[in-house]
């Protein structure tokens, strides 16, 4: 064990390649992996989707905290000790924050840029705190580009626009998007 | 938790090595593991004889293609037939690696450890973007066919809301991370652009453009970390361990406030606690805050306690942030400038401040003295804070 | 007292098909593993030479406390199944019209092998059987290591 510097020897290791070197290499391998799953909502999250196909949001508290989760969860992330007791929410919110997507989940242009953010659901009468509070990630509808980007969307106030009943299937996507309430 | 941490012996990092990092390798990522291995141990005047212990970090499995990715890259990373140990929390993956050395290192279990981190984005065809589609909710989240972006787009959004900050006020850290990078050796991105180049950049997702956020790298980083008495024998500068932090928050992102990362707090907490530093905006010299996307820099260094709330983005307006500045932040050129294979990029972070304080970064060089510098990474669902401080 | 809210019937429980997948990964061969790939296409079997040790496949690097680099060489042979079984059923469990055997062929003091398809009948395999490759036609070769389509006992 000698002291010698710690740098590196320069320059540094790595064959970089252009991308029609890489696709010409001798033993370049494709592969396309499929591997398929059946995700169980649960207990706490199915009672949620049923309540959706219902057009209700209901949010679950815990009985020693006083924490209202929504999405809801069957522990309390603080007590842990079982969530019971269940609640409907008003539904309405205001949006915490919102962007305008151009893009879509394979990096594609969208043609319509898309509104989503997160919504700050109203859970009135049950303990929230300043960093923590029941919310949503969804579509936001009604809003203008430049309303997200001028910042006057922020704090906004959403309601869910409801799918028809018997268009919903106990999904978040029974819900089309938060709007704004008019008035 | 309190510093009455029983530490066998302190620890320090000996050596350091890497690899370029580029999009698209000829090298696949065990080769990639095995030559920053070897420029790490060369460093170091060491061979893999004098290795005790391997830790070895990567990210998702799904970004190699190649499942168990830690136990692929054993032998790459020197760690066959000695005892190895993987970490996987995503982007927080490259500084809990050299956590993770470190208490190897600290408990007496191990007199040197190679900590190696890896990572090639560049396997998943059409683009690595299609993979991250998997780290979202798979009921409530993914019908809505999000792109990662978003993710990002709104806690920037949120931030700008919060602390006031527009889009040019978070460009330039684009700008100045890209700049650093001119003089990294390894770096992808390096580029002189200016602020009018970031804003007119293809608009992915507002507030997010192309250059707000760092590119698709493969690449891989070690270092070599020993207990004291063993360090000294290997050199006369070896650069201390002094506090490690680490904190985990819940995958709900959306039920809490994106405009400041209370878990990135915590971890810095429990490492300044650890490194008896009690103000950290006046006691580090020199940071390597997390930067995937420009304002995430800003956002992690309020969450490190390097500047008041909302102020980051004034304070870099100022030059404050500056490789010549008062508390340089990413002098190496960060993930913006130097490149993002994800856990790799984090251990970068940790090497770049190995070099700083020993003053080997040649034109990288911080301005001011350095005496403690500290390296943060970020990772999973906006939940996981890594923190290590260092000093010399 | 609080209790599991366990109102939910099991019927009740919403599932989600879900899947994970990429379009595709490409997957590049390696610095050593390009060389493989050139000999293969050649119509020839790689190893990897570290001083006298010959490794089957050729490793990343020889492992040795160096991590040196070894030699990527073309091995005539002699090639030996060292191990072989039967398979009778797919990956469905449904029956197999014919018996396939597999192989893992190596040459006498190499460390590893190849896995293979060995073309002969079940009856007759055994451990230690001397076998040789069969090479996809020149122009269909790609330099992956399904350019040996099987090995057949030597002699046939």
């Amino acid at each position: 064990m000698s002291g010698e510097s710690g740098k590196p020897k320069t320059p540094l290791p790595g064959t970089y390649l252009k991308r029609d070197e890489y696709m010409k290499l001798p033993g370049l391998i494709k592969y396309k992996p499929v591997a398929r799953y059946l995700f169980s909502a649960g207990q706490a999250q199915s009672r949620f989707l049923h309540g959706l196909k219902e057009g209700k949001i209901l949010g679950v508290m815990c009985p020693s905290c006083g924490r209202v989760y929504v999405p809801p969860r069957a522990y309390c992330e603080y007590c842990h000790t079982p969530t019971s007791e269940w609640v409907e929410l008003p539904g309405t919110g205001t949006i915490h924050t919102a962007v305008v997507s151009y893009i879509a989940t394979d990096r594609s242009r969208l043609e319509e840029p898309e509104i989503v953010g997160v919504i700050r659901l109203d859970a009135p009468g049950y303990k929230e705190d300043q960093y923590e509070f029941a919310g949503l990630f969804h579509k936001i509808c009604g809003v203008t580009p430049e309303q997200v980007m001028d910042g006057s969307a922020i704090g906004m106030r959403v309601k869910p626009r409801w799918k028809p009943a018997e268009e919903r299937t106990g999904s978040v996507t029974d819900i089309e998007c938060f709007e704004p309430v008019e008035g | 938790m309190r510093a009455n941490l029983h530490v066998k012996d302190r620890v320090g990092i000996v050596g350091a090595g890497m690899t370029l990092f580029r999009r698209r390798f000829l090298e696949t990522p065990r080769e990639l593991a095995w030559e920053a291995v070897k420029q790490a141990l060369d460093s170091a005047g060491l061979t893999l004889r004098d290795i005790d212990c391997v830790v070895i970090g990567t990210a998702p499995d799904a970004f190699d293609g190649i499942h168990m990715n830690g136990e692929y890259l054993a032998d790459g990373a020197g760690g066959f037939g000695k005892p190895v140990d993987r970490i996987y929390i995503g982007g927080g993956t490259g500084v809990m690696v050299p956590i993770s050395a470190w208490w190897h290192a600290a408990s007496g279990h191990c007199n040197t450890v190679l900590a190696v981190a890896e990572e090639k984005m560049s396997h998943a065809m059409p683009h690595p973007q299609y993979v991250f589609a998997y780290i979202w909710d798979p009921i409530l989240e993914r019908p809505l066919g999000p792109n990662l972006i978003w993710i990002f787009a709104m806690e920037m959004r949120r931030y700008m809301h919060k602390c006031g900050a527009k889009k040019e006020d978070i460009a330039l850290v684009s700008v100045k991370n890209k700049r650093n990078a001119l003089d990294h050796p390894a770096a992808q991105a390096a580029a002189n652009i200016t602020v009018d180049d970031v804003l007119n950049s293809e608009l992915l997702v507002w507030p997010v453009n192309r250059l707000d956020i760092s590119p698709v790298s493969d690449g891989a980083v070690a270092l070599i970390i020993a207990r004291e008495k063993v360090a000294r024998r290997i050199t006369d500068s070896p650069v201390w361990i002094e506090g490690v932090g680490f904190t985990l928050d819940n995958t709900h992102w959306y039920n809490r406030e994106l405009g400041y990362p209370r878990y990135v707090e915590y971890a810095a907490r429990m490492a300044y606690r650890m490194a008896g530093i009690e103000r950290p905006w006046k006691e580090i010299d020199v940071a390597e805050p997390y930067d995937p996307f420009d304002y995430k820099e800003l956002h992690h260094i309020e969450g490190l306690q390097l500047a008041p709330r909302c102020q980051a983005w004034k304070l870099l307006k100022e030059g404050y942030f500056d490789r010549d500045g008062e508390l340089p932040t990413s002098p190496s050129g960060g993930l913006l400038g130097v490149g993002n294979p994800i856990a790799a990029a984090g251990l970068m972070k940790v090497a770049e401040l190995f070099w700083q304080l020993r003053y080997e970064a040649g034109k990288r060089q911080v301005k001011k003295p350095v005496h403690k510098g500290v390296a943060q990474a970020w990772g999973d669902l906006m939940q996981a804070g890594t923190v290590i401080v260092l000093g010399n | 007292m609080v209790s599991w809210d366990k109102r939910a019937l099991p019927g009740d429980i919403i599932h989600y098909p879900g899947k994970q997948e990429a379009d595709y990964y490409l997957y590049p061969p390696g610095i050593h593993g390009k060389e493989a790939a050139e000999l293969l296409k050649k119509g020839k079997v790689p190893g990897m030479l570290c001083g006298d040790q010959l490794f089957l496949p050729p490793k990343t690097f020889c492992p040795d406390e160096e991590m040196s680099e070894g030699t990527v060489v073309e091995v005539e042979g002699p090639f030996l199944a060292a191990l072989v079984t039967v398979i009778y059923e797919d990956f469905y469990g449904r029956s197999l019209e014919e018996p396939q055997v597999l192989g893992l062929i190596t040459v006498p003091g190499a460390v590893g092998g190849y896995l293979g398809v060995i073309k002969a009948d079940p009856e007759m395999v055994f451990p230690g059987m001397r076998v040789k490759p069969v090479f996809k036609k020149e122009e269909e070769r790609t330099g992956a290591i399904t350019d040996i389509l099987y090995w057949v006992p030597e002699g046939d």
